[in-house]
This record gives structure tokens, C-alpha cells and sequence, in this order.
């Protein structure tokens, strides 16, 4: 029970920590940062949940609680200290189907208020999915690969030696952005950008809004905490403490994540889809096949 | 009771605004965004995040209407008010401290008998799209405020018309739903209406109209290249979903209009801003395929870069007759038409009513 509580309690800190992020990159001063997310969600939970004309009530609340719920079942593979909250044979596969469950909640957000924008955005992850999702398992999978186990303490072990960044940068970088699009996050917000009037975000106020806000953030903040698992060697260090190391890295990748997407312009999802298959795909395949040379030649 | 008035005080002290300006309003609504901006204000990409209805100038029917209906969509707590010339700060003081009287409201425990507050001399007209219990004076959103039935309506469900199905542009059958952007949305030139029917995110039978109408005030002419050029900037860069370039655009404009003309600082934010925009291969790559897009961006940043140094720049540009906009966003995808939209110099005090043909 109290690592149940530990875990959800790190991913809404990470969630927190990567919303403050953003807004510090945003505009607002470093300081001002952290004060305007405690704002915005006391002021979500002030204002009134609205709905629409003729909603799918039931799909449109499925769709905005489960946001957040996968955020935190993502973060339950992640090891920290040598243990995880949940430790499955397949952890990576467990990650993997959290964020592809997000293709469904994010749909459903965008179907269920009966509303232009909301479904245009809902089109728009969808397909935005189709191209960030190969690409993201596949590098994944390298991860899985090096270490010869689907555990993620597995694969954290297998790094002490030499961190797997080293070995498969294509990999990291491609997670890294692939955690963005399934936030739908910085240039990977087409689904809830300004053009679309908020997108999936539009119909939403109050604690539904929250909701689906801290879904992203987390996911985000627990995507850079995976990222620091997988390929940089999660708690590995010197002298600290695993947790605390897990931590240190953590934040700095978030940081990176954060500072670099955040100056972009929004990736329209048809190009994005052209890049994917043509570039990435490709390209994470190759980073594939290095490491399963390596692996043979006992590299790792 | 003292420590939740506190916490609502510090939870709304910045509210998002939804600012309805007429298109004849330039001036007052620069006066405006740039106070909001010294505030610390956020604008809300849609009703249902917003606190603060503002409108600016006269809007006559149609966008009087509009902002009923925007109005009927935003959550409480929310307050709606009237900006006018020479009292912007004491009109935004002031909404800010009605929207605090109506979280006070709402918090207030019901009266007994249940009855709903009476202030229903807002409500969107009966045209459909009230945003459901919006009035109510408790969160009970399970409710479902609107009792319209009226399903099976023949192509209808609550007033509103369902999708249709019909041959896209490649021949395959897809749902064609009828939708209306605007007269009101984040980067749009208030006041224009684009109905056209939509196909996934393709739009045909494009027609466009400004719902302005009689009631706007005339035209002021184009003084403020420089403010203009900031302005159309800024709203091309919204729709891309540059929002960190938009936020410097819109900072260098409300701080032109605070000081009345051009700095040295300025001049330098302003050209390392345009070389910015100019340079970025994530936005040339977003409007490759635009060929009208990418000319007039660089427009804009030169008139942007060259006012802001002081020169007298490239003058006013000539507005695109709405007439030619039918025609461009014909086809177009949604993403692609609002960048078309934003791209444009368009006159909005000049009603026009020109379809495409399909």
C-alpha cells in the first residue's frame, strides 16, 4: 500500500515538475513557474465541469478519467531503486500498452462532446499514433534487446557497464519524441493546438480539464523518468543513493525534453506521418540491427 | 469561510480572457491586449476556458449574437463585460472583481427551494448550441442541464444536424458534417464566418461572410503599419502553433502601443524575433505545400523588422477581397485553411457574401 502511494505520489510530482517546466520555458519567470500550476489547478477546481449539446457522457468521461489513470499505470513499470511498483515479465510491453491504450482515451475525448474541433483533434492524434508508434516500439524493443529481458530492473542492470545511450542514441531520441506525441505535447500538440480552438482540450473546463492536463504532464515527466531507466542507466552512480540518482537524471531529461520542445512550431501530423515512415522507421530498424550485432559480438 | 475567499482571490487573480473585439476596433483593442498583457492575463483558446467574456466596440447583430453563444459556453464562475474607449484598466479592474462576486455566488449553499439564479438575460438565443447547464448554481454536471430530446429528428439529434455521408474528393464515401468556423477563434480575423462542409479535415463548398454588419464603426484608416504588421504576425504563428514566437510577437506589440513608438530595444527584440521566424525549418516545413503562405510570413517579418528599426517599411498592404479567399480554401484541409485565413490581409469592414461553387 505505501509503495502504491509512493509511486502515484512520484508521478504527479514528475507531472508537476514537467508542467512547471513548461511554463518556465513558456514565459513565465523560473520562480513565477511553479506558482502558476498551483494557480491554474486551484482554478480548475473552482470553475464548473460544462458540458455540451447531446455529449456521449459516458464515452467523453471514460475517455478524460483515463488520461491520468494511464499516466500512472505507465509509471508503474518504472524501477526505481532496483524495484518497481508492478514487476511483470514484460514491463516493456506493459508501457508500450499504456501509451497505445492513450490512441483510445484521447479518441474518446475528442468523440465524446459531440463537437467540431474535439474531433478534428481526435483525427489528428490518431494520426499522429500512426506515425510515432512503430518507431517508439521498436526503440523500445532495442532497449529490451541489449539487456535480453522485457523487465525493466532487468534492463537497468544490464547498464552497469555502460549506459545504453551510448549504444543507441536513434533509440533514445526517438522515445524521447515519442513520449511528446503521445502527450501530445509542445510540437506534437496538433491534436489540442490553437488552430482548432483547443482541439480535444476545447469542451473541456474544470476538473475535467485538470484531468486530462495532469494525464499529460505526467505522462510526460513519467516518460523522461522511463527514458533515464532504459537508456541512461536508471539509478546507476557513484556515491548517491539509486532513488536519488534516478532523480538527478530524471529532471535533467525533462529539462532537455522540455527546453527543446517547447521553441518548436507545431509538427502537422501528415508531415509527421511522412518523416515516420520514411525516416524513422527505417532508421530505428537500423539502430535495431546494430544492437542485435552487438549483442551477438557480446558487447553488452 | 475567510481562508476559501482567500484562495479563490489567489486562484483567479489571472484569469483567461475571451476577448470579442469588433473589426472596426483596432485601436481600442490594442489598448486592451495590452493591458492584458501587462497583467499577466491569459487569452482562452475556447469558451469552456475561459473566466471573462470581454467585448470591444460595437458588434453589432451578428457578432452580438456570437458572443451570446460564446457566452452561454463559459463555465462558471465567469463574468461578462463591455470595454470602452479611455476605460480599459478600470473595466478590467472591475470584471475581475465581479468574477470573484460570482465564485463567492456560486459557493454560496442553494437556497432551499433549489431555484436557479435568474440571470437568464444571457442565454445564446435558442440558437442550439448552450453549453448545457452553464447557468446552473452547483457542479452536479451528471445532470445534464439541457433537456432538449427531440432525437430521431430526422438528421437531427438535439437540434443540431448529423453528418451525412457523401463522395469525398477521392471518390470514397466519408461523413460530410456542415460546419461554420469563426466569427470568433484564437488567431482569426473576428468577425469573418467560413461555412463549408467537412470531410475528415477536408473542406468543400467553402462560403464566407462577415457577420460584422451594420453596426461596426467605420474604418479607421492604416496608420500603425507596424502594429498591423505585429498583429498579423502574431496571428500566423498562433495557427502554426508557434506559441513562444507568438508570446514575443504579441509582447513587442503591446509594448510598440504602450510606448508610442519604437526603442532600440525593441528594434533589436524585433529583428532577432523575424530572423527567428525566417529561419526556422519546422515552420517553412509546415507551410510547404501553401505556396501563398510562406511569401506573406516574410512579408510581414520584414514590415515587423523594418518598422520596428523606424524606417517607414513597406507601407500598408493592400487587403485580399474575401472573394478570392472562397476560392483558396476550397479543398483545403482545416489546418491548411486557417493558415491560409491567418496569412491574409483581409478587410472585414467591407461586407461581402461569396461562395464557391461545387
Amino acid at each position: 500500500m505505501n509503495m502504491v502511494v509512493t509511486a502515484l505520489v512520484a508521478a504527479l510530482v514528475l507531472g508537476a515538475l514537467a508542467a512547471a517546466l513548461d511554463r518556465a520555458v513558456a514565459g513565465a519567470g523560473p520562480r513565477a513557474a511553479a506558482t502558476d500550476v498551483a494557480r491554474s489547478t486551484a482554478r480548475l477546481l473552482l470553475t464548473q465541469a460544462r458540458t455540451t449539446i447531446a455529449p456521449d457522457r459516458l464515452l467523453w468521461r471514460t475517455g478524460v478519467v483515463a488520461v491520468p489513470v494511464l499516466a500512472v499505470l505507465a509509471a508503474a513499470v518504472v524501477p526505481i531503486g532496483g524495484a518497481s511498483l508492478i514487476a511483470t515479465s514484460a514491463d516493456l510491453v506493459w508501457f508500450n500498452a499504456m501509451e497505445a491504450l492513450m490512441w483510445a482515451a484521447v479518441w474518446l475525448v475528442g468523440w465524446g462532446p459531440n463537437s467540431v474541433h474535439p474531433l478534428v483533434g481526435g483525427y489528428r492524434f490518431l494520426a499522429q499514433g500512426l506515425a510515432y508508434e512503430l518507431p517508439l516500439m521498436f526503440s523500445l524493443i532495442t532497449a529490451g534487446l541489449a539487456a535480453g529481458s522485457l523487465r525493466t530492473t532487468d534492463v537497468v542492470a544490464a547498464q552497469a557497464d555502460l549506459w545504453f545511450v551510448v549504444t543507441m542514441p536513434v533509440a533514445f531520441v526517438v522515445f524521447l519524441a515519442g513520449a511528446a506525441a503521445f502527450a501530445f505535447w509542445g510540437p506534437f500538440s496538433a491534436p489540442a493546438s490553437a488552430d482548432i480552438a483547443g482541439g480535444v482540450m476545447a469542451e473541456l473546463s474544470g476538473p475535467d480539464r485538470l484531468l486530462v492536463q495532469v494525464g499529460r504532464y505526467t505522462l510526460l515527466g513519467v516518460s523522461a523518468a522511463m527514458a533515464t531507466a532504459l537508456f541512461l542507466g536508471g539509478g546507476n552512480g557513484p556515491l548517491l543513493p539509486d532513488a536519488v540518482w534516478h532523480g538527478v537524471k530524471t529532471v535533467a531529461v525533462l529539462a532537455a525534453l522540455v527546453v527543446a520542445g517547447r521553441r518548436l512550431p507545431v509538427v502537422r501530423p501528415d508531415r509527421f506521418v511522412d518523416v515516420s515512415w520514411m525516416v524513422l522507421v527505417p532508421l530505428t530498424l537500423v539502430q535495431a540491427l546494430v544492437v542485435a550485432v552487438l549483442v551477438l559480438a557480446d558487447v553488452y | 469561510m475567510e481562508l476559501r475567499r482567500r484562495l479563490t482571490r489567489w486562484a483567479l487573480r489571472r484569469p483567461h480572457v475571451m476577448l470579442v473585439a469588433a473589426p472596426g476596433c483596432t485601436t481600442l483593442r490594442w489598448d486592451v491586449e495590452a493591458s492584458l498583457q501587462r497583467r499577466g492575463w491569459a487569452h482562452a483558446t475556447s469558451p469552456a476556458d475561459a473566466d471573462l467574456l470581454l467585448t470591444a466596440g460595437d458588434l453589432g447583430e451578428g457578432l452580438g449574437a456570437a458572443a451570446d453563444l460564446l457566452w452561454s459556453q463559459v463555465p462558471r464562475p465567469r463574468h461578462r463585460a463591455v470595454l470602452a474607449v479611455g476605460a480599459v484598466e478600470q473595466g478590467l479592474d472591475d470584471a475581475a472583481g465581479a468574477l470573484l462576486a460570482d465564485a463567492a455566488d456560486r459557493q454560496r449553499p442553494p437556497p432551499p427551494d433549489h431555484v436557479q439564479p435568474t440571470d437568464q438575460d444571457h442565454g445564446g438565443e435558442g440558437d442550439a448550441a448552450d453549453g448545457g447547464e452553464t447557468d446552473g448554481g452547483h457542479d452536479d454536471h451528471d445532470m445534464g442541464g439541457h433537456d432538449m430530446g427531440g432525437h430521431d429528428m430526422g438528421g437531427h439529434v438535439a437540434g443540431l444536424p448529423m453528418a451525412g455521408g457523401a463522395p469525398d474528393r477521392d471518390g470514397l464515401e466519408l461523413d460530410a458534417l456542415t460546419v461554420r468556423l469563426g466569427p470568433v477563434l484564437p488567431g482569426w480575423p473576428t468577425g469573418l464566418v467560413v461555412t463549408a462542409t467537412l470531410q475528415g479535415d477536408v473542406l468543400t463548398g467553402v462560403r464566407t461572410t462577415v457577420t460584422a454588419g451594420p453596426g461596426s464603426e467605420p474604418r479607421e484608416e492604416t496608420s500603425h503599419p507596424t502594429m498591423r504588421a505585429l498583429d498579423a504576425l502574431e496571428r500566423l504563428l498562433v495557427v502554426a502553433g508557434w506559441s513562444t514566437a507568438a508570446r514575443d510577437t504579441a509582447r513587442l506589440r503591446s509594448q510598440l502601443w504602450d510606448a508610442g513608438s519604437t526603442t532600440s530595444d525593441l528594434a533589436r527584440r524585433g529583428r532577432r524575433l523575424t530572423e527567428q521566424v525566417r529561419r526556422s525549418r519546422t515552420l517553412a516545413w509546415a507551410l510547404r505545400d501553401l505556396p501563398e503562405v510562406e511569401p506573406r510570413l516574410r512579408a510581414w517579418c520584414d514590415a515587423v523588422a523594418a518598422g520596428l528599426e523606424g524606417s517607414a517599411g513597406a507601407g500598408a498592404v493592400d487587403p485580399v477581397p474575401l472573394e478570392d479567399l472562397t476560392a483558396l480554401l476550397d479543398g483545403l484541409d482545416l489546418g491548411s485553411a486557417r493558415l491560409v485565413v491567418a496569412s491574409l490581409p483581409l478587410d472585414l469592414t467591407a461586407p461581402v457574401d461569396a461562395a464557391a461553387g461545387r
